[in-house]
This record gives structure tokens, sequence and C-alpha cells, in this order.
């Protein structure tokens, strides 16, 4: 009789700690979908930052599907807090014909290591009047 | 002790032991539902994240179904599913608490005089509104079709300049000025904000303008730093000065009227 009850007993236990590790894993696994978000939500500025009014070519309030130079040069010139709301942690930056233009940088005190996505981008030289290729490079820290 | 007792308190025990796993598989079941919950709302979050985050490149409209009801309430910094699942929305959009399973998303652009933002207007299928024949051709048709009523008995959100109904959301247009349900807001007469005002209530409306407001004075920086760009490579023909004094001042019609004069004299424009 003992031993039964000591066979259940231990049973029970092993039960218990699969039970615990299964519920841990579910756990993980909503911090998992969240982090997915936030990457997703990373991703997709790739394809958001070319649109924004702030870089999109425009003439006479018809946008175009480019990067205007001398916006992303505007844009490195003005040292503004406002957009660490919508970009937060990260850091931009248009790379052309070899030249860097930093569009934006703000780093968290601690970080562990950055992230990185390119992705090629139309750019509008209106001083020269041509398109050149681009790579816009988005970095983000993570904490 | 004698074997009958012995028996006696193998059972008592047997049957604490009992109680206490069975307690333990209760507690694991509701917290495991209240987790099946949380992952639930963390998905439809997700998805819903990513809905509007897909929407902000361009203006166009959607109409996306979820497998079951959920609701959202949004607080102009962070979006909260079911009350329990909260993520950052940095970007400008405009919607009313709902809990449903059938949204239309809608992009519209915001100018004024250049292109300030794309904000994205959600609201649940199920809710009808009325608008003045004069605010509907701003509407895209499969908007229209979805979410439009002409029967103010249908409505649950009237936006008229003279109209108004009991128990519904009522957001009255008069000169310069929009009340949503009794809040009163100056606007700047773009019929933008009569559709963020229709599709948002009183306090994200609030915010949807000071966050508009705010963007629109950073471009103005971006349009006066540019100019100085190309003023640089221009033609001494081409004064930017006016433009640049229109820019800052916010002169709408000033800006737009300059920057077609500059496209006329064959200068570069300015935006």
């Amino acid at each position: 009789m003992q031993e039964s009850i000591f066979v259940v007993f231990i049973f029970f236990i092993i039960l218990m700690i699969g039970m615990i590790v299964f519920y841990q894993l579910e756990v993980r696994s909503i911090s998992n979908i969240k982090s997915e978000s936030e990457e997703n939500a990373f991703y997709h500025m790739i394809s958001y930052i070319p649109s924004m009014p702030e870089l999109q070519c425009s003439r006479l309030g018809i946008q175009e599907e480019c990067i205007d130079l001398t916006k992303a040069y505007a844009f490195e010139n003005l040292q503004s807090a406002y957009y660490r709301e919508v970009f937060g942690g990260k850091k931009i930056i248009l790379n052309i014909d070899g030249e860097e233009i930093l569009l934006y940088d703000w780093n968290p005190e601690n970080f562990n290591g950055v992230r990185k996505i390119n992705s090629p981008v139309s750019v509008f030289d209106s001083r020269e009047n041509k398109y050149l290729i681009g790579v816009l490079e988005v970095n983000m820290y993570e904490e | 002790m004698k074997r009958g007792q012995a028996q006696q308190f193998n059972w008592i025990f047997i049957m604490i032991v009992g109680i206490i796993i069975l307690l333990f598989f209760l507690g694991f079941l509701v917290k495991y539902l209240d987790l099946q919950e949380s992952k639930e709302n963390a998905e439809i979050a997700r998805g819903f994240s990513n809905s509007i985050l897909s929407m902000k490149g361009t203006e166009q409209y959607k109409n996306s179904s979820f497998d079951f009801p959920f609701g959202v309430i949004y607080d102009c910094e962070n979006i909260i599913v079911n009350e329990e699942m909260r993520f950052k929305m940095p970007y400008t959009i405009s919607m009313d608490e709902f809990n449903s399973d059938e949204l239309v998303y809608w992009v519209k652009e915001y100018r004024k005089g250049f292109l300030v933002d794309r904000v994205v207007f959600i609201s649940d299928k199920k809710t009808k509104y009325y608008f003045d024949e004069s605010f509907v051709d701003g509407i895209p048709p499969k908007v229209k079709n979805l979410l439009l009523t002409s029967s103010l008995q249908e409505a649950d959100v009237i936006v008229s300049s003279s109209l108004t109904g009991e128990g519904k959301k009522n957001v009255l247009v008069q000169s310069g000025n929009i009340d949503i349900n009794g809040t009163s807001f100056s606007y700047d007469g773009s019929d933008f904000f009569v559709y963020a005002a229709a599709f948002s209530s009183p306090e994200v409306f609030e915010c949807t303008q000071r966050k508009l407001s705010e963007r629109f004075n950073e471009l103005k920086e971006i349009y006066r730093l540019r100019i100085q760009q190309i003023s640089m490579y221009q033609n001494v023909f081409c004064n930017y000065n006016s433009i640049s004094n229109a820019i800052a001042s916010g002169d709408v019609n000033g800006m737009v009227s300059l920057n077609n004069e500059l496209a006329n004299l064959d200068c570069e424009v300015v935006f």
C-alpha cells in the first residue's frame, strides 16, 4: 500500500514539474510574440522612412517614390527631439556615393547589441537633376 | 499503532495529498486559461499593430476581419487590446474605443500647404456614419459603401453642420469649430479634421491635432533648411525669401502660390 502511494506521489511530482515547465514555456511564448511585434515595427521602418514627408521627393504636392537628397541633408541638420518618439533607440543612415548621411541617432544608455537592416533606395539629387541609388540603413539598439 | 489505525491514517494521508494535488491542478487550469487569454491578446495586438504599420506609407483603405471580437482603447500613446496587452503606437492614428471583429482602415493625407502626415482612421465596420453631403466627396467609394448611411436613424455617428441625433455621437461642424459630443475644438477648416472628428473621441481628436501641429512645425524647419540649400545652386532670379517667410509664418495659401510661382519661373520648387 505504502509503495503504491509512494509511486503515485512521485508520478504527481513529476507531472507537476512538467506542468510548471510547460507553463514557463507558454509565458515565454507570449514575450516572444511581443518581441516579434517590436521586430515587425523595426522591419517596417525600412519601408516607412523613405515615405516620410520629411524625406520623400515631392513636386507641386505630388509625392514620388524616392528620397530627396536636399531633404536628407536638412533632416541631418534638424537636431530635433521630436523624432525620438517615432524612432526610439535607432541609428538611421543614408549611404550615397560613398557619403554617409546620418539622419538620426539616439542610443539608450545601456544597450547590449545592435541589429541592422538595409535596403536600396532611389535618391533624387536636385542639384544635378539626377536619380542615384542609395542604401538606407536602420540600426536598432537592443536593450 | 494497530493495523486498523495505520490503514485509517493512510487513507487520511491519501485524501490530504489528493486534495492538494487537485487544488494544484485547478490552480494550474485557472492560470493556464489566463495565460491562453494573454497569448490570444498578444497575437491580436501583433496583428492589429502590423495592420496599422503596413498602411502608413500611402493613402489607401483596408477592410479586415479577425477570428473573434476584441476591444481596443487608444490613449494617444499606446493601444490597449482587451484591457491587457499594451503596445506603443508612435504614429498618428484616429480611432474611438471599439469592440469588434471587423475593422475598416482608411489612410488619409493631411496637407497644410505640403504633406504633413498620413493618418490612419480606424473604425468598427458595424458603426454607421451619416455625413452631410458636402463632406461625402472626400471619402473613397469603398469606405463610403462600408461605413456610410444616408439615414439619420441608422447612423451611430452624425457629422453635420446642423443635424444632431439623441443617443448618438454628434459631430457638429460650424465655421472654424468642430464640436464632438459637446466638446468644442477650433480647426483650420480642412475636411481632414471633420473625418478625424468622426472617427475619434474628443481626447484622441485633441491629441491628433497636437501631434499634427508638432509635425507641421518640424516640417517647416526641414523646408527652411532645404531652401537654404537649393537657393545656393539656383540662379539669382529664383527668389526664395518670400516662400521662406510664408512657410515660417504658416501662411498656407501664400506658400502654395509662391511654390507654384517658382515652378512657373523654372526654379526648383520647395515642396
